[in-house]
């Protein structure tokens, strides 16, 4: 037999798959560490926020000096703080795609 | 066994797009089976297919919330199945990168492989077209997908999937035939 009819026929002998029930546990599983990444990755751009905003106050009983008081004056303005911001957003981002 | 199991499927799907892991668990055990006979049909290993099919399950429960008609569930399960198979089979098939560029296959790339001949079943004869013939041949004649539906579903132009089609079909033709005589 050398036709199309005959490729169909092939195809629809393929026995489909049965239902597995570790299938289902293994998506459960996949589900569950799914939303546990969800979390850490939103957690790590929460802690860097943080942690910006916590540098900042840090720095303040060494503000004498050159290098913390640039540092300073960078995360007090406002492109300085929307630049940190902005790579936490990014970071944020990038835990989540490597993730998954 | 679930409390869903003779509840309609328009109703399953809709409880599990508002986030019932019951429905979804439901979902899960009406549809896997085939979700993962089309991944094992596009992949050449079993292990593979196993863990992409959990990927498209993972892929429903995030964005089914997103579904707008829930009679078209089917449809988007499979361009999600596809998608997943796509996005993996690019990391590592150079033929499939070309796929969205809409390039032809080198039709050289279908004459000849070495290991052709009485033993080979559909699997194995799958296994030795390229990646977007094979797309095109599984979602023909598997999905009984129609040649627009596979240009929709994977982005393929129209004519590249005709073509793809002709061909595959051809080359399979070839790899079977002294097999189909031998049994």
């Amino acid at each position: 037999m050398n036709s199309n009819d005959d490729i169909a026929r092939r195809f629809a002998e393929l026995e489909r798959l049965p239902v597995s029930e570790a299938f289902a546990a293994g998506v459960r599983h996949a589900l569950v560490r799914e939303q546990a990444r969800a979390r850490v990755a939103t957690l790590a751009g929460a802690a860097i926020v943080v942690l910006m905003v916590a540098l900042a106050v840090i720095l303040v009983p060494f503000g004498s000096l050159y290098p913390i008081r640039l540092a300073q004056a960078f995360l007090g303005s406002f492109t300085g703080f929307a630049a940190c911001l902005g790579c936490a957003i990014a970071l944020t981002a990038w835990f989540r795609v490597a993730a998954d | 066994m679930t409390g869903m199991t003779g509840a309609a499927e328009a109703v399953v799907v809709a409880l599990a797009a508002n986030g019932n892991a019951t429905a979804f668990d439901e979902l899960v055990r009406r549809k896997q089976s085939s979700v993962r006979t089309l991944l094992r049909s596009l992949c050449w290993d079993a292990g593979t297919a196993e863990d992409l099919a959990q990927q498209v399950f993972v892929e429903v429960w995030k964005s089914l919330g997103r579904l707008d008609a829930i009679g078209a569930f089917n449809g988007w399960l499979r361009r999600i199945a596809v998608n997943v198979w796509l996005q993996h089979a690019r990391k590592k098939d150079t033929s499939l990168r070309r796929l969205t560029d809409s390039l032809e296959v080198n039709p050289v790339e279908l004459v000849e492989h070495p290991s052709h001949g009485r033993d080979i079943d559909l699997t194995k004869a799958l296994e030795l077209l390229p990646g977007p013939v094979r797309l095109c041949i599984v979602l023909a004649y598997q999905e009984d997908m129609s040649h627009g539906d596979i240009a929709t579903t994977t982005g393929i132009p129209l004519g590249t999937v005709k073509s793809h089609i002709s061909r595959g079909s051809t080359r399979l033709r070839q790899l079977l035939s002294d097999y189909g005589t031998s049994t």
